[in-house]
This record gives structure tokens, C-alpha cells and sequence, in this order.
């Protein structure tokens, strides 16, 4: 799972914040448009382009990019450990 | 209330969600002969409710159940469709069709096949479970979820007034965040009492409070009641 690329992914949800404010390390609610319908926007990026599926208990806790991308490469090993490699929605 | 269901026999549809759980089990309390309609074969009841049927996968396996299988009843609730939160600009046809087939089409093809099949006995009561999300209020990311339950009513009131002809009824229960297992282990306790002072209640909608509604739809008590809603939310809609 290319780092740089969900990176790149991350940033597509976000409609006028300046791309350079978006790093691993930003704090999401630190950014003036992080919403909850956004978040939700990267929940379905997360779904549609990586074929995973986060519990909501398992969001709450994630505050950087870093984070969330660590947590969707351990979902993803965990789906390629279990043999299920279909969409999960 | 032991006794308000006695002697009716009743399909509840998708019962292994939590919500249809308890529906079933507190019919069964109330004296009802229960059937449970599921997805999958993994649903665990316990001893009270023994008629578990897997019927839910096509529209040939419910048709097949109410044509070959199913006892005439006096009631059904259809409780089916998990919560799926994704903003507009998100979807795609894939996701689409999943929430189309479990919210809607399941709906449909149970109630058409029960009725075509002639399994509804006259008087008989369908309560349908959908949500204060569309009909009643909006909230984030859920204009699909939204419509998908605005459908849900609107199919029970047309179903109310087509199938009056036979004396059944049909109703809705717009339901709240309702305290289930996934809401628990979702939220931690300081999140939960915020949803908490939402509600003019002060508390969060419980098992209990639905299918009490459930039961109350389902019985004589509510013999006069066709083609409405009744919104179970803690007054959350009102203290918009």
C-alpha cells in the first residue's frame, strides 16, 4: 500500500484547503474544513480504494494521517492474512 | 402485557440483527407463536424461539419460504438494513445496489410474497422498523440512508391503504439512536451521555422501548391504528 498515495487520496477529500497543509503528521481537526461529513468522505475513499472497512470505535481514536494510514495497512495485512480479499462494505 | 400476543402467530424478518432480537424474544414473552426470517445461519436465539428460517439471500429463497413454508400469520415485522453513513458525492453503484438489496428490495419482496401467497390472515398486522433519519430528520452523510427509510414509510402507508381490503393493517416505527451492542462498543461513555441529553428524555432509546411499540402495533390495543408513524426517539426530533 503506497504511502505517498494515500496521501494523495487523503488530500482529494478536502475541496479548498491548500494541499501543503496536509501531511502525515497534521492533526485532522486542526485543519478549518475537517468536518464530520468529510471524515465520512475519507471513511469511503478508505472503502472504495483499499477494500476496508473501519469500525467506528476503531476511528475515534485516529488524529493524524499517519495514523490512519497505519491502521488501514494493519486492516489490510489482517485481510490478506485471513484470505478475503473482496470489498468489505 | 404477558398475554397481549396470545395465540398469534407472527414472521419477524432479518431477526439476527439486535434490534429484530429483541422484537422476537419479547413477542415470544407476550405470548406470540414466533418465526424468524434470517440471512444467514449464524443467528442464535436460544431455546425461546426454535422456527429460524435462512431466507433472505434472493427473492426465489423468500418466495419459495412463503409459498411452501410459511404458516398463515397474524403478524409481521420487518426489521431489516444496518446503518450506512457515506456523504453523496461518495457513492458509487457497487455500494448502491448493497444498500438498495438490504433495505428495500428484501422489504418488498417478503410483504409482496406473503401477500400474493395469501399467508396474511385477515386482521392481521405488519410493522415496519425504519428511522427518524429521513422522514423526520437530517443528518450527516445519510442522504441515502435518509431515503432508503423515507421509502420504508411510504411503502407501509401505500400498503395500509392496498391491503385494508382484508382488514390489515400496516405501521411504522421511526426509531432514534436506539442503545444496542454496537452503539456500546462504538462510543465510550462521554460520547454516549451527549447522544444522552439529545433527547428530551434524557436517555437513549433501549431494546425495550421499541419492541414494547412492536408489540403494541402488533395487538389488538392498536386495532384502530393503519398507515401511520410512530416516532420512538427520546424526543430527540423536537429538540432540534
Amino acid at each position: 500500500m503506497d504511502r505517498l498515495e494515500f496521501l494523495k487520496n487523503v488530500r482529494l477529500q478536502f475541496d479548498y484547503t491548500d494541499t501543503n497543509l496536509i501531511q502525515f503528521d497534521t492533526q485532522f481537526d486542526t485543519l478549518d474544513e475537517w468536518c464530520s461529513l468529510l471524515g465520512l468522505g475519507v471513511l469511503a475513499m478508505i472503502q472504495d480504494t483499499y477494500g476496508i472497512k473501519i469500525p467506528l470505535r476503531e476511528i475515534i481514536p485516529v488524529t493524524t494521517v499517519e495514523e490512519l494510514y497505519n491502521l488501514v495497512l494493519l486492516k489490510k495485512n489482517e485481510q490478506i492474512a485471513s484470505g478475503k480479499m473482496s470489498l468489505d462494505y | 402485557m404477558n398475554k397481549l400476543l396470545q395465540g398469534k402467530c407472527l414472521l419477524i424478518i432479518n431477526g439476527s440483527s439486535d434490534i429484530a432480537k429483541a422484537i422476537s424474544l419479547k413477542c415470544h414473552e407476550c405470548g406470540g407463536d414466533i418465526i424468524v426470517g434470517v440471512r444467514r445461519d449464524s443467528a442464535i436465539f436460544g431455546s425461546e424461539i426454535s422456527k429460524v428460517y435462512n431466507i433472505l439471500s434472493s427473492y426465489e429463497t423468500i418466495n419459495n419460504f412463503a409459498e411452501c413454508i410459511c404458516p398463515q400469520l397474524d403478524g409481521v415485522v420487518i426489521s431489516i438494513g444496518n446503518v450506512s453513513l457515506r456523504p453523496s458525492a461518495n457513492i458509487n453503484p457497487e455500494w448502491l445496489n448493497i444498500q438498495l438489496d438490504s433495505h428495500i428490495k428484501i422489504m418488498v419482496y417478503v410483504v409482496s410474497a406473503l401477500y400474493r401467497h395469501k399467508k396474511l390472515n385477515r386482521g392481521a398486522s405488519i410493522v415496519f422498523i425504519s428511522s427518524i433519519n429521513g422522514p423526520v430528520v437530517a443528518s450527516v452523510g445519510s442522504a441515502v440512508y435518509g431515503m432508503l427509510k423515507s421509502a420504508v414509510t411510504g411503502f407501509s402507508r401505500e400498503i395500509a391503504k392496498e391491503y385494508c381490503v382484508k382488514s390489515i393493517r400496516s405501521n411504522c416505527i421511526c426509531a432514534g439512536m436506539v442503545e444496542t451492542n454496537y452503539i456500546q462498543d462504538s462510543f465510550n461513555d462521554h460520547q454516549i451521555e451527549k447522544m444522552k441529553k439529545m433527547n428530551l428524555t434524557g436517555k437513549l432509546v433501549t431494546l425495550d422501548d421499541i419492541s414494547n411499540t412492536v408489540v403494541f402495533l402488533l395487538s389488538d390495543l392498536s386495532k384502530s391504528i393503519t398507515g401511520t408513524n410512530i416516532v420512538v426517539d427520546g424526543g430527540y426530533s423536537v429538540n432540534l
